[in-house]
């Protein structure tokens, strides 16, 4: 392990790559910062200009972003009350109030240092726990991966929103979408309607910067009014120093919450908003003052913050020990190491240990990088937080058009992208939630072609899905991973109408939908 | 709400037997894949449907959501149409006009109105995208012009 990490040092250590790690994480920091922007949709306009770069800086550029832009999102989180990513939801209760009694200073320069905790404490365990799962994973057969794919489909019970029904339509449609092209057995025409440019397949790129990007802008869009006349007023910021004592204090909530955050972020599905939810309960849970709680308690910062960066580095684990893309993110990782032409599993770590080591130090890295320019550029975030968004929309626009037409230079990509991007928003009209969909649309070919393969193999017999220790286990942990958040809000459903209280769900639901009508 | 679902149960299932039917006319194998998911759109377009006429006999076609704000959907419209028209006017006129056109037209669409910040940001933006694009990675756009 030792070689291989000195050789991802060795592809790492360029210039230009040190360069991409800083830029990136002020890209980051900047887009998770200007509300209605999302990390993911700033990783979706990257992707296609990683294309043209060598696979260690394409993924060097990609991973800055993730983690500066889950960081990000907190700092309007503080200073607007308005949190830039869905993952500062619960920076806002706490942080806005230090911001109100004079303390937006203190509240950013927390969330910065528990965002590198969480980030740092995730990086080791995507370094140490991919390797061990991957190697395991080379013993893999299509059986096996066909059952991998299932656990990874398995997460739309979860990232499907509170319609199961709409989740799982929306996992379906995106199932059809991969079914588009050539048939990855016999090789004949799938549903291509005469056209060439769909032979090879719907662009995924195209496709995920059209549900990203153009439908922020569309949203943008039916509330043009609204945008024109909004004017934000925010507080000073001040020193962003919280002093030694404080970070010894604020040492346990760091750790609980890392921990929270990696733990949460490895199951796919699982998602940043509940890991930050999680870990803002249990802090107040167990903290001898719980009402200072969403008064401006300085834990209340600290223990979302660290959660929501120790996501990052957990989310990556099954993607690329297995495969497996547990969240829209991790689709956006796989689709750039498509690009790449790496495929992910076990045979990276065999083919291309280099990058993979380079990729984990990148990780490492690009989270103490965000410290001293988190904390620097905290100073100006005023003035970049009152470039309007309407202004933003456009450029926007023009990110998604050039990158989508950059990837094989081919017109017809920018139509996949718009008509993914009415589609997006149509989804978010008849609430229709689009995570599955990507997520479907990431696995479907994986799915199907091993599971045919796995069938040729068995004699056209299912017998493997329970003959194979690993399949069964596997199979078995999926129906376990899509029923368990079904009978979670059931019970909770039964709990809450016993005593009336509200769960952590309730609080992240009506955030939403308090941001929704912003 | 329940109107929304009615209409988004009935597509489903409309769009379920369309998927059906394109494939059975695929070979033997092909087919195998796109009829379960044929057919598990057609079941859960008929569970919303069902729900949410339930919904309407129980609750009357009332909403039971309050609306998201007042959108304006002749915006959204607008947008969809320049980015359509840009798709078509870059093949054939070129990168940097329709590209500063669509920055241009986007902000004022979204209500933008400070001319001496948009006329120099949608300019900047699409020559630097232009530049950036076309020596960096060696990106060859389509079109008459540059």
């Amino acid at each position: 392990m030792m070689n291989h990490i000195m050789e991802g040092f060795g592809t790492l250590f360029t210039l230009w790559n040190i360069f991409i790690l800083v830029a990136g994480t002020l890209v980051g920091l900047i887009i998770g910062a200007l509300p209605g922007l999302t990390g993911n949709m700033a990783i979706a306009l990257m992707v296609p200009v990683t294309f043209g770069m060598d696979a260690t800086s394409g993924l060097t550029l990609l991973t800055a972003i993730y983690c500066s832009s889950i960081f990000g999102g907190s700092i309007s989180a503080i200073l607007l009350g308005i949190p830039g990513t869905i993952s500062s939801f619960a920076t806002t209760l706490d942080g806005y109030p230090m911001a109100l009694k004079g303390q937006a200073g203190a509240a950013l320069g927390n969330a910065t240092i528990s965002s590198v905790f969480g980030g740092l404490f995730s990086s080791v365990v995507l370094m140490s726990l991919t390797t061990v799962l991957a190697e395991f994973a080379l013993t893999f057969g299509p059986a096996e991966y066909f059952a991998v794919a299932i656990l990874g489909l398995s997460c739309i019970a979860s990232i499907g929103g509170k319609s199961l029904t709409k989740g799982l339509l929306s996992g379906f449609l995106g199932l059809f979408i991969a079914c588009i092209g050539m048939d990855p057995q016999l090789g004949i025409k799938r549903f291509t309607f005469g056209s060439v440019n769909l032979l090879g397949g719907i662009t995924m790129v195209g496709a995920l910067i059209g549900l990203f990007g153009v439908v922020s802008v569309l949203k943008s869009a039916e509330k043009a009014q609204k945008l024109a006349e909004k004017t934000s007023k925010m507080p000073d910021v001040g020193s962003t120093w919280i002093g030694w004592k404080m970070c010894l204090q604020l040492l346990p909530t760091w750790l609980r919450g890392s921990v929270i955050g990696t733990i949460v972020g490895i199951i796919p599905g699982a998602g940043t908003n509940v890991a930050t939810f999680l870990a803002y309960d249990i802090e107040k849970k167990i903290s001898k003052d719980p009402e200072s709680f969403g008064e401006g308690n300085p834990k209340g910062v600290a223990a979302p913050e660290s959660a929501n960066n120790g996501v990052t580095g957990g989310s990556l684990v099954p993607l690329l020990a297995l495969g497996v893309p547990g969240n829209a993110t991790s689709a956006l990782f796989l689709s750039a190491l498509m690009l790449q032409g790496l495929a992910t599993g076990p045979t990276l770590f065999t083919d291309h240990a280099n990058v993979v080591y380079a990729l984990f130090l990148a990780f490492f890295l690009a989270n103490i990088i965000m410290a001293p320019l988190g904390l620097f550029l905290l100073r100006y975030m005023k003035t970049i937080l009152s470039v309007p968004e309407s202004l933003l929309g456009g450029i926007i626009l023009a990110f998604c058009v050039t990158g989508v037409f950059s990837i094989s230079s081919n017109p017809f990509d920018v139509l996949v992208l718009i008509i993914f991007g009415v589609v997006g928003y149509l989804f978010y009209k008849f609430d229709v939630p689009s995570a599955p969909l990507i997520v479907c649309l990431v696995l479907g070919t994986m799915a199907e072609s091993n599971l045919r393969q796995a069938l040729v193999s068995s004699g056209n017999s299912y017998s493997f899905m329970w003959t194979r220790p690993i399949t069964a286990a596997v199979l078995l942990i999926s129906v376990g991973s899509f029923f368990a958040p079904i009978i979670t809000k059931m019970m909770k459903a039964m709990r809450k109408r016993r005593s009336n209280m509200i769960t952590v769900d309730d609080m992240a639901s009506s955030l939403e939908e308090e941001i929704e009508e912003d | 709400m329940q109107k929304k679902d009615i209409g988004l149960g009935a597509v489903s299932i409309a769009f379920g037997a369309w998927i059906w039917y394109m494939a059975a006319a695929l070979k033997k194998g092909a087919d195998f894949w796109p009829k379960i998911v044929a057919g598990s759109i057609i079941l859960l377009g008929l569970i919303i449907l069902v729900m949410a006429l339930m919904e309407v006999r129980s609750k009357g076609t009332e909403g039971t959501k309050k609306a998201k704000g007042n959108p304006q959907y002749l915006h959204v419209m607008a947008v969809i149409a320049v980015l359509i028209g840009y798709y078509v006017a870059f093949q054939y006129v070129g990168y940097t006009i329709p590209t500063f056109l669509l920055i241009f037209l986007s902000a004022l669409i979204l209500g933008y109105r400070n001319w001496k910040v948009m006329i120099p940001t949608s300019l900047i933006v699409s020559v630097g995208l232009y530049l950036i694009f076309t020596h960096l990675f060696g990106i060859r756009f389509p079109g008459a012009f540059f």
